[in-house]
Protein backbone atom coordinates (compact mmCIF):
# COMPACT_ATOMS: atom_id res chain seq x y z
CA UNK A 1 0.00 0.00 0.00
CA UNK A 2 1.18 3.51 -0.69
CA UNK A 3 1.32 6.44 1.66
CA UNK A 4 -1.47 8.96 1.27
CA UNK A 5 -0.32 12.11 -0.57
CA UNK A 6 -1.12 14.14 2.58
CA UNK A 7 1.81 12.51 4.31
CA UNK A 8 4.31 11.95 1.50
CA UNK A 9 6.48 14.91 2.38
CA UNK A 10 6.78 14.19 6.06
CA UNK A 11 7.54 10.50 5.51
CA UNK A 12 10.10 11.31 2.85
CA UNK A 13 11.76 13.78 5.17
CA UNK A 14 11.91 11.13 7.86
CA UNK A 15 13.52 8.61 5.52
CA UNK A 16 16.07 11.05 4.13
CA UNK A 17 16.92 13.13 7.18
CA UNK A 18 15.99 10.75 9.93
CA UNK A 19 19.45 9.76 11.05
CA UNK A 20 19.33 9.49 14.75
CA UNK A 21 21.53 8.50 17.57
CA UNK A 22 25.04 7.25 18.00
CA UNK A 23 25.10 5.33 14.75
CA UNK A 24 23.45 7.91 12.55
CA UNK A 25 21.52 5.03 11.10
CA UNK A 26 18.73 5.49 8.61
CA UNK A 27 15.13 5.07 9.66
CA UNK A 28 13.16 2.60 7.57
CA UNK A 29 9.49 2.80 6.88
CA UNK A 30 7.43 -0.29 6.17
CA UNK A 31 4.16 -2.08 6.59
CA UNK A 32 1.99 0.74 5.34
CA UNK A 33 -1.72 0.31 6.04
CA UNK A 34 -4.87 2.34 5.88
CA UNK A 35 -7.01 3.16 8.85
CA UNK A 36 -10.10 3.60 6.77
CA UNK A 37 -12.27 0.58 6.18
CA UNK A 38 -13.59 1.61 2.79
CA UNK A 39 -11.63 0.69 -0.29
CA UNK A 40 -10.27 3.66 -2.16
CA UNK A 41 -8.64 3.99 -5.53
CA UNK A 42 -6.08 6.56 -4.53
CA UNK A 43 -3.24 5.75 -2.12
CA UNK A 44 -4.52 6.18 1.40
CA UNK A 45 -1.91 4.70 3.66
CA UNK A 46 -1.95 6.56 6.93
CA UNK A 47 -0.42 4.13 9.34
CA UNK A 48 2.97 2.55 9.09
CA UNK A 49 5.83 1.11 11.06
CA UNK A 50 9.19 2.75 11.46
CA UNK A 51 12.38 0.91 12.31
CA UNK A 52 15.06 2.84 14.11
CA UNK A 53 18.52 1.57 15.00
CA UNK A 54 19.18 2.19 18.67
CA UNK A 55 21.81 0.82 21.00
CA UNK A 56 22.51 -2.17 18.78
CA UNK A 57 18.83 -3.05 18.44
CA UNK A 58 16.17 -2.06 15.99
CA UNK A 59 13.17 -0.57 17.67
CA UNK A 60 9.81 -0.67 15.97
CA UNK A 61 7.25 2.02 16.48
CA UNK A 62 3.94 2.31 14.77
CA UNK A 63 2.86 5.73 13.57
CA UNK A 64 -0.88 6.31 13.25
CA UNK A 65 -2.15 9.27 11.28
CA UNK A 66 -5.59 9.91 9.88
CA UNK A 67 -6.13 10.37 6.19
CA UNK A 68 -9.49 12.02 6.75
CA UNK A 69 -7.99 14.54 9.20
CA UNK A 70 -4.42 15.00 8.06
CA UNK A 71 -3.75 18.01 10.34
CA UNK A 72 -4.22 15.87 13.43
CA UNK A 73 -0.98 14.85 15.12
CA UNK A 74 -0.10 11.13 15.06
CA UNK A 75 -0.61 8.49 17.71
CA UNK A 76 2.09 6.01 18.44
CA UNK A 77 2.30 2.38 19.45
CA UNK A 78 5.61 1.53 21.07
CA UNK A 79 6.57 -2.12 21.13
CA UNK A 80 7.86 -1.54 24.64
CA UNK A 81 4.65 -1.11 26.62
CA UNK A 82 6.44 0.40 29.61
CA UNK A 83 7.52 3.37 27.54
CA UNK A 84 4.70 5.87 27.89
CA UNK A 85 5.86 9.46 27.55
CA UNK A 86 3.50 12.22 28.45
CA UNK A 87 2.20 13.84 25.26
CA UNK A 88 2.37 17.27 26.85
CA UNK A 89 6.14 16.79 27.20
CA UNK A 90 6.65 16.24 23.47
CA UNK A 91 6.80 19.83 22.27
CA UNK A 92 6.93 19.03 18.59
CA UNK A 93 3.80 16.92 19.00
CA UNK A 94 2.00 19.71 20.80
CA UNK A 95 3.05 22.09 18.04
CA UNK A 96 2.31 19.65 15.25
CA UNK A 97 2.09 21.44 11.93
CA UNK A 98 1.38 19.20 8.94
CA UNK A 99 2.55 22.04 6.66
CA UNK A 100 6.12 21.62 7.96
CA UNK A 101 7.75 18.73 6.06
CA UNK A 102 10.02 18.05 9.05
CA UNK A 103 7.29 17.78 11.63
CA UNK A 104 7.36 13.99 11.83
CA UNK A 105 11.16 13.89 11.94
CA UNK A 106 11.13 16.34 14.83
CA UNK A 107 8.63 14.28 16.78
CA UNK A 108 10.58 11.08 16.31
CA UNK A 109 13.75 12.79 17.39
CA UNK A 110 12.11 14.06 20.53
CA UNK A 111 10.52 10.72 21.28
CA UNK A 112 13.88 9.04 20.91
CA UNK A 113 15.33 11.41 23.44
CA UNK A 114 12.65 10.39 25.88
CA UNK A 115 13.19 6.75 25.02
CA UNK A 116 16.88 7.11 25.71
CA UNK A 117 16.17 8.71 29.09
CA UNK A 118 13.69 5.94 29.83
CA UNK A 119 16.39 3.33 29.34
CA UNK A 120 18.92 5.33 31.30
CA UNK A 121 16.50 5.41 34.24
CA UNK A 122 16.00 1.67 34.05
CA UNK A 123 19.63 1.26 35.04
CA UNK A 124 19.10 3.06 38.32
CA UNK A 125 17.61 -0.05 39.90
CA UNK A 126 20.83 -1.97 39.34
CA UNK A 127 23.80 -0.52 41.14
CA UNK A 128 26.46 -2.20 39.04
CA UNK A 129 24.98 -1.02 35.73
CA UNK A 130 24.25 2.38 37.12
CA UNK A 131 27.86 2.64 38.20
CA UNK A 132 29.07 1.56 34.76
CA UNK A 133 26.97 4.17 33.05
CA UNK A 134 27.57 7.12 35.32
CA UNK A 135 31.29 6.48 35.67
CA UNK A 136 31.63 6.54 31.89
CA UNK A 137 29.87 9.87 31.78
CA UNK A 138 31.58 11.46 34.73
CA UNK A 139 35.10 10.14 34.49
CA UNK A 140 35.88 9.82 30.80
CA UNK A 141 35.73 12.23 27.89
CA UNK A 142 32.58 10.59 26.64
CA UNK A 143 29.50 12.76 26.53
CA UNK A 144 25.92 11.57 26.81
CA UNK A 145 25.28 11.85 23.10
CA UNK A 146 27.94 9.21 22.43
CA UNK A 147 26.32 6.54 24.58
CA UNK A 148 23.08 4.62 24.17
CA UNK A 149 21.80 1.99 26.60
CA UNK A 150 19.07 -0.56 26.15
CA UNK A 151 17.73 -3.17 28.54
CA UNK A 152 15.76 -6.16 27.37
CA UNK A 153 13.07 -6.94 29.94
CA UNK A 154 10.80 -9.86 30.56
CA UNK A 155 8.49 -10.45 33.48
CA UNK A 156 11.07 -12.27 35.50
CA UNK A 157 14.34 -10.69 34.61
CA UNK A 158 16.29 -7.96 32.96
CA UNK A 159 18.90 -8.68 30.36
CA UNK A 160 20.75 -8.59 28.06
CA UNK A 161 21.69 -4.97 28.51
CA UNK A 162 23.39 -3.15 25.66
CA UNK A 163 25.80 -0.26 25.89
CA UNK A 164 26.49 1.28 22.50
CA UNK A 165 29.42 3.70 22.63
CA UNK A 166 30.78 5.83 19.86
CA UNK A 167 34.51 6.30 20.30
CA UNK A 168 35.71 9.82 19.52
CA UNK A 169 38.76 8.65 17.54
CA UNK A 170 40.32 11.17 15.20
CA UNK A 171 40.12 9.58 11.76
CA UNK A 172 40.83 12.69 9.76
CA UNK A 173 44.11 11.45 8.25
CA UNK A 174 42.85 8.05 7.23
CA UNK A 175 43.79 7.32 3.59
CA UNK A 176 41.00 7.94 1.09
CA UNK A 177 38.79 5.08 -0.02
CA UNK A 178 37.99 5.65 -3.64
CA UNK A 179 34.67 4.10 -4.41
CA UNK A 180 31.58 5.40 -6.14
CA UNK A 181 29.40 4.31 -3.25
CA UNK A 182 29.79 6.95 -0.61
CA UNK A 183 31.65 5.21 2.20
CA UNK A 184 30.07 7.59 4.66
CA UNK A 185 31.64 9.19 7.65
CA UNK A 186 34.40 7.54 9.61
CA UNK A 187 33.40 5.99 12.88
CA UNK A 188 34.19 3.33 15.43
CA UNK A 189 31.43 2.05 17.63
CA UNK A 190 31.73 -0.32 20.55
CA UNK A 191 28.76 -2.53 21.46
CA UNK A 192 29.02 -4.09 24.89
CA UNK A 193 26.58 -6.72 26.06
CA UNK A 194 25.82 -7.55 29.66
CA UNK A 195 23.80 -10.78 29.76
CA UNK A 196 22.40 -9.73 33.14
CA UNK A 197 23.02 -6.87 35.57
CA UNK A 198 25.67 -8.65 37.59
CA UNK A 199 27.16 -10.98 34.99
CA UNK A 200 30.89 -11.13 34.50
CA UNK A 201 30.64 -12.60 30.99
CA UNK A 202 30.59 -9.25 29.29
CA UNK A 203 31.03 -9.37 25.49
CA UNK A 204 32.38 -6.44 23.50
CA UNK A 205 32.12 -5.99 19.73
CA UNK A 206 33.76 -3.32 17.65
CA UNK A 207 32.14 -1.92 14.51
CA UNK A 208 34.18 0.15 12.09
CA UNK A 209 32.83 2.20 9.21
CA UNK A 210 33.85 0.99 5.70
CA UNK A 211 36.60 3.51 5.10
CA UNK A 212 38.25 2.81 8.44
CA UNK A 213 38.01 -0.94 7.87
CA UNK A 214 39.53 -0.54 4.43
CA UNK A 215 42.41 1.51 5.84
CA UNK A 216 43.11 -1.14 8.47
CA UNK A 217 43.29 -3.78 5.75
CA UNK A 218 40.02 -5.56 6.33
CA UNK A 219 37.59 -6.42 9.09
CA UNK A 220 39.72 -9.07 10.70
CA UNK A 221 42.65 -6.82 11.22
CA UNK A 222 41.97 -5.23 14.55
CA UNK A 223 41.52 -7.36 17.63
CA UNK A 224 40.19 -5.77 20.73
CA UNK A 225 40.99 -7.34 24.08
CA UNK A 226 38.37 -9.44 25.83
CA UNK A 227 36.52 -7.73 28.63
CA UNK A 228 38.42 -8.64 31.79
CA UNK A 229 36.32 -10.49 34.33
CA UNK A 230 35.71 -8.19 37.22
CA UNK A 231 36.60 -5.26 35.00
CA UNK A 232 34.55 -2.19 34.30
CA UNK A 233 33.75 0.04 31.36
CA UNK A 234 35.56 2.93 32.96
CA UNK A 235 38.86 1.14 32.38
CA UNK A 236 37.97 -0.93 29.34
CA UNK A 237 36.49 1.71 27.05
CA UNK A 238 39.44 4.14 27.30
CA UNK A 239 41.78 1.18 26.65
CA UNK A 240 39.98 0.33 23.41
CA UNK A 241 39.92 3.99 22.49
CA UNK A 242 43.68 4.26 22.94
CA UNK A 243 44.22 1.07 20.98
CA UNK A 244 42.22 2.45 18.07
CA UNK A 245 43.87 5.84 18.15
CA UNK A 246 47.29 4.17 18.06
CA UNK A 247 46.24 1.92 15.24
CA UNK A 248 45.06 4.92 13.26
CA UNK A 249 48.32 6.74 13.79
CA UNK A 250 50.34 3.69 12.87
CA UNK A 251 48.23 3.00 9.78
CA UNK A 252 48.57 6.55 8.58
CA UNK A 253 52.32 6.53 9.14
CA UNK A 254 53.00 3.33 7.27
CA UNK A 255 50.63 4.33 4.50
CA UNK A 256 52.60 7.55 4.04
CA UNK A 257 55.86 5.58 3.97
CA UNK A 258 54.55 3.28 1.24
CA UNK A 259 53.27 6.20 -0.76
CA UNK A 260 56.62 7.96 -0.42
CA UNK A 261 58.51 4.93 -1.66
CA UNK A 262 56.23 4.31 -4.62
CA UNK A 263 56.47 8.00 -5.52
CA UNK A 264 60.26 7.78 -5.35
CA UNK A 265 60.28 4.77 -7.69
CA UNK A 266 57.96 6.58 -10.07
CA UNK A 267 60.21 9.56 -10.12
CA UNK A 268 63.22 7.37 -10.97
CA UNK A 269 61.50 4.99 -13.35
CA UNK A 270 58.14 6.48 -14.33
CA UNK A 271 58.75 5.90 -18.01
CA UNK A 272 59.22 2.17 -17.47
CA UNK A 273 56.20 1.52 -15.29
CA UNK A 274 53.90 -1.40 -16.01
CA UNK A 275 51.44 -1.19 -13.12
CA UNK A 276 51.26 0.01 -9.55
CA UNK A 277 48.79 -0.06 -6.69
CA UNK A 278 47.37 3.44 -6.65
CA UNK A 279 45.05 2.67 -3.74
CA UNK A 280 47.18 1.25 -0.93
CA UNK A 281 50.60 1.67 -2.61
CA UNK A 282 51.56 -1.92 -1.88
CA UNK A 283 53.27 -2.76 -5.17
CA UNK A 284 54.79 -1.42 -8.35
CA UNK A 285 56.34 -3.15 -11.34
CA UNK A 286 58.61 -2.11 -14.16
CA UNK A 287 59.98 -3.32 -17.47
CA UNK A 288 63.72 -2.69 -17.67
CA UNK A 289 66.28 -3.07 -20.41
CA UNK A 290 69.95 -3.62 -19.81
CA UNK A 291 72.20 -4.20 -22.82
CA UNK A 292 69.30 -5.33 -24.98
CA UNK A 293 68.17 -7.70 -22.25
CA UNK A 294 64.63 -6.93 -21.11
CA UNK A 295 63.22 -8.16 -17.81
CA UNK A 296 60.38 -7.37 -15.41
CA UNK A 297 60.90 -6.23 -11.86
CA UNK A 298 58.11 -6.57 -9.27
CA UNK A 299 58.44 -4.61 -6.04
CA UNK A 300 56.07 -5.61 -3.28
CA UNK A 301 55.57 -4.06 0.16
CA UNK A 302 54.27 -6.10 3.05
CA UNK A 303 51.84 -4.62 5.60
CA UNK A 304 54.80 -4.60 7.97
CA UNK A 305 56.81 -2.30 5.72
CA UNK A 306 58.94 -0.33 6.50
CA UNK A 307 60.04 -2.77 9.19
CA UNK A 308 60.26 -5.43 6.53
CA UNK A 309 62.20 -4.71 3.33
CA UNK A 310 60.37 -4.55 0.00
CA UNK A 311 60.43 -7.89 -1.81
CA UNK A 312 62.01 -7.70 -5.25
CA UNK A 313 61.21 -10.26 -7.93
CA UNK A 314 63.12 -10.42 -11.18
CA UNK A 315 61.20 -12.11 -13.96
CA UNK A 316 62.38 -13.23 -17.39
CA UNK A 317 60.37 -12.53 -20.52
CA UNK A 318 62.25 -15.06 -22.58
CA UNK A 319 62.86 -18.13 -20.44
CA UNK A 320 60.51 -20.42 -18.62
CA UNK A 321 60.86 -22.75 -15.71
CA UNK A 322 58.11 -25.23 -14.81
CA UNK A 323 55.72 -23.75 -17.37
CA UNK A 324 55.94 -20.29 -15.90
CA UNK A 325 58.31 -17.44 -16.67
CA UNK A 326 61.61 -17.88 -14.86
CA UNK A 327 61.80 -15.64 -11.81
CA UNK A 328 63.95 -14.96 -8.78
CA UNK A 329 62.87 -13.50 -5.45
CA UNK A 330 65.28 -11.22 -3.64
CA UNK A 331 64.25 -10.22 -0.15
CA UNK A 332 67.55 -10.14 1.69
CA UNK A 333 69.62 -7.23 0.60
CA UNK A 334 71.23 -4.25 2.35
CA UNK A 335 68.29 -2.39 3.82
CA UNK A 336 67.31 -0.14 6.69
CA UNK A 337 63.81 0.95 7.61
CA UNK A 338 65.27 4.28 8.62
CA UNK A 339 66.09 5.32 5.08
CA UNK A 340 63.78 7.79 3.42
CA UNK A 341 61.74 6.74 0.39
CA UNK A 342 64.10 8.41 -2.10
CA UNK A 343 67.15 6.84 -0.46
CA UNK A 344 65.56 3.39 -0.49
CA UNK A 345 64.71 3.76 -4.17
CA UNK A 346 68.25 4.78 -5.04
CA UNK A 347 69.80 1.93 -3.11
CA UNK A 348 67.43 -0.63 -4.57
CA UNK A 349 68.28 0.68 -8.02
CA UNK A 350 71.96 0.06 -7.31
CA UNK A 351 71.15 -3.43 -6.07
CA UNK A 352 69.20 -4.17 -9.25
CA UNK A 353 72.04 -2.99 -11.48
CA UNK A 354 74.49 -5.10 -9.51
CA UNK A 355 72.40 -8.23 -9.95
CA UNK A 356 71.08 -8.11 -13.51
CA UNK A 357 73.98 -9.90 -15.07
CA UNK A 358 73.72 -12.80 -12.66
CA UNK A 359 69.97 -12.96 -13.20
CA UNK A 360 70.41 -13.00 -16.95
CA UNK A 361 72.92 -15.84 -16.79
CA UNK A 362 70.79 -17.80 -14.39
CA UNK A 363 67.64 -17.38 -16.48
CA UNK A 364 69.45 -18.79 -19.52
CA UNK A 365 70.80 -21.77 -17.57
CA UNK A 366 67.74 -22.62 -15.55
CA UNK A 367 65.10 -21.68 -18.04
CA UNK A 368 64.14 -23.08 -21.38
CA UNK A 369 63.49 -21.12 -24.53
CA UNK B 1 42.22 -7.63 -22.15
CA UNK B 2 40.87 -9.42 -25.15
CA UNK B 3 43.04 -10.82 -27.88
CA UNK B 4 42.54 -11.01 -31.57
CA UNK B 5 44.92 -13.29 -33.27
CA UNK B 6 45.45 -14.04 -36.85
CA UNK B 7 48.12 -16.36 -37.95
CA UNK B 8 50.44 -15.53 -40.79
CA UNK B 9 51.37 -17.61 -43.79
CA UNK B 10 52.06 -21.29 -44.06
CA UNK B 11 55.12 -21.58 -41.85
CA UNK B 12 53.32 -19.94 -39.03
CA UNK B 13 54.85 -17.74 -36.42
CA UNK B 14 51.79 -18.96 -34.57
CA UNK B 15 53.95 -20.97 -32.22
CA UNK B 16 56.02 -17.90 -31.49
CA UNK B 17 53.02 -15.73 -30.90
CA UNK B 18 51.47 -18.41 -28.67
CA UNK B 19 54.55 -18.50 -26.52
CA UNK B 20 54.82 -14.73 -26.32
CA UNK B 21 51.14 -14.58 -25.37
CA UNK B 22 51.68 -17.22 -22.73
CA UNK B 23 54.39 -15.07 -21.15
CA UNK B 24 52.11 -12.08 -21.44
CA UNK B 25 49.24 -13.81 -19.68
CA UNK B 26 51.35 -15.19 -16.85
CA UNK B 27 53.05 -11.86 -16.30
CA UNK B 28 49.84 -9.88 -16.45
CA UNK B 29 48.21 -12.12 -13.92
CA UNK B 30 51.23 -11.75 -11.65
CA UNK B 31 50.80 -7.98 -11.85
CA UNK B 32 47.25 -8.26 -10.56
CA UNK B 33 45.14 -11.33 -9.86
CA UNK B 34 41.99 -9.53 -10.97
CA UNK B 35 42.83 -9.18 -14.64
CA UNK B 36 40.66 -11.20 -16.99
CA UNK B 37 41.20 -12.25 -20.57
CA UNK B 38 39.05 -13.25 -23.52
CA UNK B 39 40.11 -14.64 -26.86
CA UNK B 40 38.65 -13.79 -30.25
CA UNK B 41 39.70 -15.45 -33.44
CA UNK B 42 39.19 -14.02 -36.87
CA UNK B 43 38.46 -16.31 -39.74
CA UNK B 44 36.24 -14.83 -42.40
CA UNK B 45 34.22 -13.60 -39.46
CA UNK B 46 35.23 -12.72 -35.95
CA UNK B 47 34.34 -15.39 -33.43
CA UNK B 48 34.57 -15.51 -29.67
CA UNK B 49 36.82 -18.41 -28.72
CA UNK B 50 37.05 -17.95 -24.97
CA UNK B 51 35.03 -15.67 -22.73
CA UNK B 52 36.57 -13.49 -20.03
CA UNK B 53 38.36 -15.55 -17.44
CA UNK B 54 41.19 -15.21 -14.97
CA UNK B 55 42.21 -18.79 -15.70
CA UNK B 56 45.37 -18.28 -17.72
CA UNK B 57 45.85 -21.96 -18.48
CA UNK B 58 42.46 -22.25 -20.14
CA UNK B 59 43.26 -19.40 -22.48
CA UNK B 60 46.60 -20.92 -23.34
CA UNK B 61 45.00 -24.27 -24.16
CA UNK B 62 42.37 -22.50 -26.25
CA UNK B 63 45.27 -20.90 -28.09
CA UNK B 64 46.94 -24.26 -28.54
CA UNK B 65 43.71 -25.72 -29.88
CA UNK B 66 43.33 -23.04 -32.51
CA UNK B 67 44.23 -24.47 -35.87
CA UNK B 68 46.40 -22.59 -38.32
CA UNK B 69 44.35 -20.51 -40.64
CA UNK B 70 43.84 -20.19 -44.32
CA UNK B 71 45.05 -17.40 -46.53
CA UNK B 72 42.53 -14.64 -46.94
CA UNK B 73 42.86 -11.57 -49.08
CA UNK B 74 41.91 -8.97 -46.58
CA UNK B 75 40.83 -8.65 -43.02
CA UNK B 76 37.38 -7.38 -42.13
CA UNK B 77 37.83 -5.04 -39.20
CA UNK B 78 34.16 -4.04 -39.14
CA UNK B 79 33.04 -7.53 -38.18
CA UNK B 80 35.59 -7.58 -35.40
CA UNK B 81 34.55 -4.31 -33.81
CA UNK B 82 30.89 -5.17 -34.27
CA UNK B 83 31.43 -8.34 -32.29
CA UNK B 84 33.33 -6.62 -29.52
CA UNK B 85 30.85 -3.77 -29.27
CA UNK B 86 28.10 -6.34 -28.96
CA UNK B 87 29.74 -8.60 -26.43
CA UNK B 88 31.88 -6.47 -24.18
CA UNK B 89 30.19 -4.10 -21.72
CA UNK B 90 32.14 -0.98 -20.89
CA UNK B 91 31.84 0.58 -17.44
CA UNK B 92 29.58 3.58 -17.15
CA UNK B 93 31.03 6.90 -16.22
CA UNK B 94 30.00 7.43 -12.62
CA UNK B 95 30.82 9.99 -10.02
CA UNK B 96 33.76 12.29 -10.47
CA UNK B 97 35.66 10.56 -13.26
CA UNK B 98 38.74 12.66 -12.71
CA UNK B 99 39.17 11.11 -9.27
CA UNK B 100 37.29 7.87 -9.22
CA UNK B 101 38.92 4.97 -11.00
CA UNK B 102 36.53 2.78 -13.02
CA UNK B 103 35.81 -0.76 -11.75
CA UNK B 104 37.72 -2.08 -14.78
CA UNK B 105 38.83 -1.03 -18.24
CA UNK B 106 38.73 -2.95 -21.51
CA UNK B 107 41.81 -3.24 -23.63
CA UNK B 108 41.81 -4.82 -27.02
CA UNK B 109 45.12 -6.38 -27.95
CA UNK B 110 45.05 -6.96 -31.67
CA UNK B 111 47.68 -9.39 -32.87
CA UNK B 112 48.00 -9.39 -36.62
CA UNK B 113 50.28 -11.59 -38.67
CA UNK B 114 49.50 -10.81 -42.29
CA UNK B 115 52.16 -9.34 -44.48
CA UNK B 116 49.83 -8.99 -47.44
CA UNK B 117 46.31 -8.88 -46.14
CA UNK B 118 45.11 -5.31 -46.03
CA UNK B 119 42.80 -4.18 -43.27
CA UNK B 120 39.39 -3.31 -44.63
CA UNK B 121 37.40 -1.04 -42.43
CA UNK B 122 34.22 0.11 -44.11
CA UNK B 123 31.85 0.75 -41.26
CA UNK B 124 33.49 2.38 -38.27
CA UNK B 125 30.32 2.83 -36.22
CA UNK B 126 31.06 0.15 -33.61
CA UNK B 127 34.65 1.21 -33.34
CA UNK B 128 33.66 4.83 -32.77
CA UNK B 129 31.20 3.83 -30.07
CA UNK B 130 33.82 1.78 -28.26
CA UNK B 131 36.56 4.34 -28.71
CA UNK B 132 34.41 7.14 -27.34
CA UNK B 133 34.68 5.61 -23.88
CA UNK B 134 37.65 6.69 -21.78
CA UNK B 135 37.74 3.11 -20.50
CA UNK B 136 38.38 1.44 -23.85
CA UNK B 137 41.85 1.02 -25.28
CA UNK B 138 43.14 -0.37 -28.54
CA UNK B 139 46.66 -1.83 -28.71
CA UNK B 140 48.25 -3.75 -31.55
CA UNK B 141 51.13 -6.13 -32.17
CA UNK B 142 51.99 -6.57 -35.82
CA UNK B 143 54.12 -9.58 -36.69
CA UNK B 144 55.28 -9.59 -40.28
CA UNK B 145 57.82 -10.55 -42.93
CA UNK B 146 60.77 -8.26 -43.35
CA UNK B 147 59.62 -5.38 -45.44
CA UNK B 148 60.13 -5.74 -49.18
CA UNK B 149 58.54 -4.57 -52.45
CA UNK B 150 56.70 -7.90 -52.53
CA UNK B 151 54.65 -7.27 -49.44
CA UNK B 152 52.56 -4.48 -48.01
CA UNK B 153 53.84 -4.38 -44.45
CA UNK B 154 54.37 -0.67 -44.28
CA UNK B 155 50.91 0.08 -45.59
CA UNK B 156 49.33 -2.35 -43.15
CA UNK B 157 51.25 -0.90 -40.24
CA UNK B 158 50.15 2.60 -41.20
CA UNK B 159 46.54 1.46 -41.27
CA UNK B 160 46.95 0.02 -37.80
CA UNK B 161 48.37 3.31 -36.55
CA UNK B 162 45.36 5.07 -38.03
CA UNK B 163 43.21 3.22 -35.53
CA UNK B 164 44.95 5.09 -32.72
CA UNK B 165 42.56 8.02 -32.88
CA UNK B 166 42.93 9.02 -29.25
CA UNK B 167 46.70 8.87 -29.19
CA UNK B 168 46.64 6.52 -26.20
CA UNK B 169 47.42 3.26 -27.97
CA UNK B 170 50.52 1.15 -28.02
CA UNK B 171 51.19 -0.09 -31.53
CA UNK B 172 54.21 -2.31 -32.02
CA UNK B 173 55.66 -4.35 -34.84
CA UNK B 174 58.21 -7.12 -35.11
CA UNK B 175 59.60 -8.68 -38.26
CA UNK B 176 59.60 -12.29 -37.24
CA UNK B 177 62.37 -11.66 -34.75
CA UNK B 178 61.59 -13.71 -31.66
CA UNK B 179 63.46 -11.56 -29.15
CA UNK B 180 61.88 -8.43 -30.47
CA UNK B 181 58.46 -10.01 -30.33
CA UNK B 182 58.93 -10.91 -26.68
CA UNK B 183 60.23 -7.43 -25.91
CA UNK B 184 57.28 -5.74 -27.57
CA UNK B 185 54.75 -8.03 -25.91
CA UNK B 186 56.33 -7.21 -22.56
CA UNK B 187 55.87 -3.50 -23.23
CA UNK B 188 52.22 -4.22 -23.85
CA UNK B 189 51.88 -5.37 -20.23
CA UNK B 190 51.69 -1.77 -19.12
CA UNK B 191 48.33 -0.70 -17.71
CA UNK B 192 46.68 1.80 -20.08
CA UNK B 193 45.63 4.08 -17.23
CA UNK B 194 49.08 4.20 -15.66
CA UNK B 195 51.53 3.86 -18.53
CA UNK B 196 53.27 6.74 -20.30
CA UNK B 197 52.40 7.53 -23.91
CA UNK B 198 54.17 5.32 -26.41
CA UNK B 199 56.35 8.23 -27.43
CA UNK B 200 57.54 8.63 -23.83
CA UNK B 201 58.46 5.11 -22.89
CA UNK B 202 62.04 4.48 -21.81
CA UNK B 203 63.19 1.20 -20.35
CA UNK B 204 66.93 1.44 -20.37
CA UNK B 205 68.58 1.20 -16.99
CA UNK B 206 71.60 3.35 -16.57
CA UNK B 207 74.38 2.52 -14.24
CA UNK B 208 74.46 5.33 -11.72
CA UNK B 209 78.25 5.49 -11.99
CA UNK B 210 78.00 5.99 -15.76
CA UNK B 211 75.68 8.92 -15.32
CA UNK B 212 77.80 10.76 -12.81
CA UNK B 213 80.94 10.37 -14.91
CA UNK B 214 79.45 12.10 -17.97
Amino acid sequence: MQISPHFNKIVESLMVEGKFGVCNGITRVNDVKSGSSTLRKSPSGDRFKIYIPYAGQTITWEVILDNSCPEEPPDFIFEDSDFCPNVADIKSLVNWDIGDPHCLTKVIRELLEHYKTFHERLLEAHSRLQFEYSSLLDQTELSRDLIEVYSERTEKKIGPINFLIKLPVDFSDIPPYLTKDNPGENSAVLLILFPSPDSSRVTPQLYLSPRVEHAFGGSGNLRIPAFPSGGCLLDYVPDVYKLLQNKVEKTVQIYERRKELIAAFLSHFGRSVLEFDADGFFDISFLFEWNDFFFILYIELAPSFPQEAPVLTFQSIYHESKEKPYSEVHDKYPYSPRWSGPEMATRIKTYILDNIQAFQKQSVISGSL
Amino acid sequence: VSFRSRSGDKWTPMKLVRRALSFFLHSKQRLNRNHQFALVHLFDKASWVKDFTGNVRSIISALDDMSDTVELQSFNATSLFDLIHQCVPLPELEGDTTILPPPYIVRMLFIYGRSNGLIEFRNKESFRQLDSSPYFFFDAMYVHEPQSPENRCEEIFDRLCDLDEKGMSYIFEAARNPTRLYDQMAKLLAHPLQRPLQSEIAYRLHNIADLTDT
